[in-house]
């Protein structure tokens, strides 16, 4: 079965970013939320995507790039979404905003990352 | 033996009830008899096909409640890694499934209850991590360690980790698992219960509280990056199949330790029975949890 993948092209910043904010999430989702196959599995999909990113940060490449599977951007998008909601529904001192603002920045990078797949 | 050992400390001890001594050897004799335990060791649980059955079935009870066999972003293409205290071996059997690429070796005090057939990529061995582990330095890519609460005193943590980390190599990660020795909404017979267990444990070398300083000792000793992450997990049909699962597991190692906490508690093994009843339920209750915390961080690289 043909898999499809993308990839996303990130700058340390970004790297940086996206792994503070799946730590987070991730943090969130075992002290909030009830043990599930589906909670399961996302935290499984994190985790493998952490492993990507991992080396990208250690090494402190300017620009780096991540490959990353349909199911693995579906559920970026989604931790990225959800993330924005939070931020968004809270109160607006000036930190709070530029957190929303970093995630509406990747959750768009990932976004325009998933509409340019290639098939394996 | 360990229950010998048990003995010798209770001379040491103030006895409440002269009668209580009399039932702790009967029981004693009787658990000696019907379980396995480590000669010269500090670890309290038995190492017999029970146990066996038991840890296996706690691992998957930890899978169903975590989610996931790791937690530390360790890379794909990790090459070696080292499970410390590998009790039946099928946590490295797991990584290995998971990782064809590495090389996961597993390694525990005791070899009787390391499975069978093992895949290619895993190696199970015998060590001890208090005795020194038998590895060169910076060795591994990853070195894992998970519920060895009942096996290291709170002297022996610092130089636990130290091990550890000795045989992790620069830019490698150590991981450790272990549970909060107070769970949330215990309920008062619950409680009563967590009390005992932790002045029995106190009174034998183990400390609690040392679990919760893991990420601290990690940084002390060097290593960066380092993160403790709490993972609340249900406990009791509440809870789901995982918190059923959780449930279930954790009567089965307080079962275990009845004879340990009935002659350092003086209770009677009716009484220990009734209070685990009591306390089983109040579980449902009350929506009792559980909370692991796991400490990893980085080896700094040369």
């Amino acid at each position: 079965m043909m898999e499809t993948v993308s990839v996303l092209r990130l700058n340390q910043q970004q790297v940086t970013q996206l792994m503070t904010h799946l730590v987070a999430y991730r943090s969130y989702l075992w002290q909030a939320v009830l043990p599930t196959p589906e909670r399961n599995q996302m935290i499984r999909t994190i985790q493998a995507l952490q492993g990507r990113l991992e080396p990208l940060q250690a090494q402190g490449q300017v620009q780096g790039a991540i490959t990353v599977s349909r199911e693995e951007g579906s559920t970026l998008k989604q931790v990225l979404g959800e993330l924005m909601k939070h931020y968004g529904a809270a109160a607006s001192p000036a930190r709070p905003n530029q957190t929303l603002s970093e995630i509406a920045g990747l959750h768009l990078l990932v976004e325009r990352s998933l509409r340019n797949t290639q098939a394996l | 033996m360990l229950f010998f050992r048990w003995r010798r400390r209770s001379a040491r001890a103030t006895l409440v009830d002269p009668g209580a001594q009399v039932l702790t050897a009967e029981m004693s004799q009787q658990a000696r008899t019907t379980r396995r335990y480590l000669e010269e060791s500090d670890y309290l649980l038995p190492k017999d096909k029970e146990e066996e059955y038991r840890l296996n079935f706690q691992h998957y009870a930890l899978y169903q409640a975590i989610g996931s066999h790791y937690v530390a972003p360790i890379v794909e293409h990790v090459r070696l890694m080292l499970d410390i205290g590998a009790g039946t071996g099928i946590w490295p059997m797991e990584m290995a499934a998971l990782f064809p690429q590495a090389q996961v070796i597993g390694i525990d005090i005791d070899p009787a209850l390391f499975k069978p057939d093992l895949p290619e990529n895993c190696y199970l061995r015998t060590g001890n991590v208090l005795s020194g582990l038998p590895f060169p330095d910076a060795l591994f890519g990853y070195t894992h360690q998970r519920l060895l609460t009942a096996a290291i005193t709170a002297e022996n943590w610092p130089r636990v980790v130290r091990e550890l980390i000795r045989v992790t190599r620069p830019g490698g990660w150590v991981e450790c698992v272990e549970i909060d020795h107070q769970m949330q909404n215990a309920g008062p017979a619950g409680q009563q219960l967590q009390e005992l267990m932790a002045s029995v444990g106190k009174s034998l070398g183990f400390d609690g509280e040392v679990i919760r300083h893991l990420g601290d000792l990690l940084k002390q000793e060097g290593l960066q990056s380092v993160e403790v992450q709490p993972i609340v997990i249900p406990v009791g049909e509440w809870g789901g199949r995982a918190g059923s699962m959780m449930k279930r597991d954790f009567l089965s190692v307080i079962d275990t330790l009845k004879p340990l906490y009935c002659q350092r508690g003086a209770l009677s093994p009716a009484s220990f029975d009734q209070l685990v009843q009591v306390m089983a339920g109040e579980w449902e209750t009350y929506q009792a949890r559980c909370t692991f915390f796991v400490a990893y961080g980085k080896r700094v690289r040369a």
